[in-house]
């Protein structure tokens, strides 16, 4: 879209939704006289832009990914929103910036080359599937970080942070929290639900998607909307096979029961089966150029696609448990004296799945040590805070920056794979912020992960659900995917010749293979499965090389 | 409106701007419909 302005001309192209957009536009033209053509967002960042400039994006509500040509200036401005939850991609060959939502199309630039170094290894293998802000695996492609924006003209490119989480003392007693919290989520749900294209919201029966559900269905009724669409995901035989565990206490059918009964909702259940899953592996790891969190992806990219056939948005309920505590590192004793990443601690077990030539090359234990403790630096501490409030900051700023993203990366590629827009109203910065100041004791309410948030939602839902432990998303418990994975791997490693053998051991894969993943004890990434995990990496890693 | 992709042109210049838009946008055909937006001036080719 182009617009001219005082002799000159702006043109931009955008990808993104803006949850103020209303109120930045009616600024616009009360205030400034503007005009504008129709209702569109893409508008109302444009001519935002040009009354603006770069000031304006920090107040920009919304998720977006965009460039501006300024035709005077001959400049390109490049901008990310708070999250990164659109994202954007460069490289820079010869004084030319080449640029683009995703890897993928600029790897279609031609001079474009794919290259895999030892940062690339160690980011792969040492970090991955979460990956360092402003980086990708491969050699000079990089993204613009959350929170940034970039201009580019010919002098080449300068970066700057227009936004991040400030740390100050938390003036507002116990019950003003509790009700600024419920405002600003019913207002970042509230926002988000406006549509002009049939909208629905993912719901697992866990606190999460059952407070969005819960609003959502609200807002349908005041608004004469009603019934709201809800969608879930399980798997065939998933009620037979589903066995506890510290990670996964309870299956989620029955809470999702409770909450279609409570909310009337028009409930849809997907249903998904090992070899669809299985075969989704490929795609999931296409969606995001690159390996990621095996059928955790694959599973959600089933998902979205089913849901497109019967809605084109989609709210999730993706960074409650990062904003407001919800994981056991949270709580860990340990969480902060591992002096690692607190969700990813089987290091000597990446480290021997590595090649001997590469392995020797590579030192992940440094590399994570050292993106580690440089991303500590970032967190403002405050002199007032207590040693539990100074932990819990550093917690939350490493689950934020690099936990987080990886799910926000997930949840754009897996949706928009199937043209589907996910739409995550938890990580409204004005929420986050706010959040980021609350003492961890008022958080941890009652003791409870996400204890302030059970509380101030306790008349909202029913019990069972506000008192319902934290659950992962749910992930298949069929054997026949692990006897399927297996069977793949095996498969891929028949060929000694296959590009995996240069990249990781063979010897250790076969052993991984013969003991049926025993061989390979910790979990890789939170709580993807040890041995599938183990397969699944090994397989996507035959499509790296 | 679901991905954009550009390209600045202050050093490599070229007469196939529109086909390597063309192949970049195809590449993001799965995120949704393209506007077949363009946009070209003498150092850069956007579209989305």
């Amino acid at each position: 879209m182009s617009a001219e302005h005082s002799n000159n001309r702006y043109t931009l192209i955008y990808n993104g939704q803006l949850y103020n957009a209303n109120d930045i536009r009616k600024e616009l033209i009360e205030d400034y006289n503007y005009t504008f053509q129709g209702y569109s967002d893409t508008e109302v960042v444009l001519k935002a832009y040009i009354q603006w400039g770069s000031k304006i994006i920090s107040k920009f509500n919304g998720i977006f990914s965009f460039a501006i040509w300024d035709e005077n200036k001959n400049e390109l401005f490049l901008a990310r929103d708070h999250f990164g939850i659109k994202p954007l991609y460069y490289t820079i060959i010869d004084n030319d910036i080449i640029f683009a939502s995703e890897i993928k199309a600029i790897l279609k630039y031609p001079k474009v080359k794919l290259e895999l170094d030892s940062q690339g290894i160690s980011e792969l293998f040492g970090i991955g599937p979460a990956h360092t802000p402003g980086t990708t695996i491969f050699k000079n492609i990089y993204e613009i970080k959350p929170a940034h924006f970039a201009i580019f003209n010919k002098y080449g490119l300068h970066i700057t942070k227009y936004w991040e989480l400030k740390s100050k003392e938390h003036t507002d007693n116990f019950e003003e929290t509790c009700n600024k919290v419920k405002q600003l989520l019913k207002d970042a749900i509230d926002r988000q639900l406006i549509s002009d294209v049939p909208l629905c919201c993912l719901l697992s029966g866990g606190l999460d998607s059952s407070i969005i559900t819960a609003f959502a269905s609200r807002y349908y009724e005041e608004n004469d909307l009603s019934p709201l669409d809800t969608y879930s995901i399980d798997y065939v035989d998933n009620d037979k096979n589903f066995v506890k565990s510290d990670f996964q206490p309870n299956s989620d059918k029955h809470y999702i029961d409770i909450m279609k009964n409570t909310f009337h909702t028009n409930h849809h259940e997907i249903v998904i089966d090992t070899p669809e899953l299985a075969k989704a592996l490929e795609d999931a790891m296409i969606a995001r150029d690159f390996p990621g969190m095996a059928d955790v992806d694959s599973s959600l990219l089933l998902f979205c696609k089913y849901v497109k056939k019967g809605a084109t948005v989609a709210l999730s309920g993706e960074c409650a448990d990062e904003i407001f505590g919800g994981y056991p590192w949270f709580f860990r004793e340990d969480a902060l004296n591992s002096n690692t990443f607190p969700w990813s601690i089987a290091l000597t077990e990446r480290q021997q799945l590595l090649n001997p030539d590469i392995s020797s090359k590579v030192n992940l234990k440094e590399y994570i040590d050292f993106r580690y403790h440089e991303s500590l630096e970032n967190v403002e501490i405050l002199s007032t805070d207590s040693s539990e409030t100074a932990e819990k900051r550093k917690i939350s700023y490493l689950t934020m920056n690099w936990f987080m993203q990886t799910l926000l990366d997930r949840s754009d590629r897996t949706s928009m794979y199937n043209g589907l827009e996910l739409r995550v109203p938890f990580c409204d910065y004005r929420l986050v912020q706010y959040l980021w100041n609350i003492p961890w004791e008022w958080k941890a309410y009652n003791g409870r992960e996400k204890g302030l948030l059970r509380y101030i939602c306790k008349d909202l839902l029913p019990k069972e659900i506000v008192d319902r432990k934290k659950s992962p998303y749910p992930k298949t418990h069929n054997p026949t995917y692990l006897k399927t994975v297996k069977q793949m791997l095996t498969d891929i490693m028949k060929n000694k010749n296959a590009p995996i053998n240069y990249l990781l051991n063979r010897d250790y894969i076969l052993d991984i293979l013969e003991t049926d993943g025993n061989s390979f004890t910790r979990p890789w990434f939170r709580s993807i499965d040890d041995r599938s995990s183990a397969y699944g990496l090994s397989l996507s890693s035959k499509y790296v090389a | 409106m679901c991905g954009i992709v550009g390209f600045t042109t202050f050093k490599n210049k070229t007469n196939q701007y529109k086909e390597i838009l063309f192949d970049m946008t195809n590449a993001l055909s799965r995120r949704g419909p393209d506007e077949k937006d363009y946009y070209f001036s003498e150092n850069i080719a956007l579209r989305s």
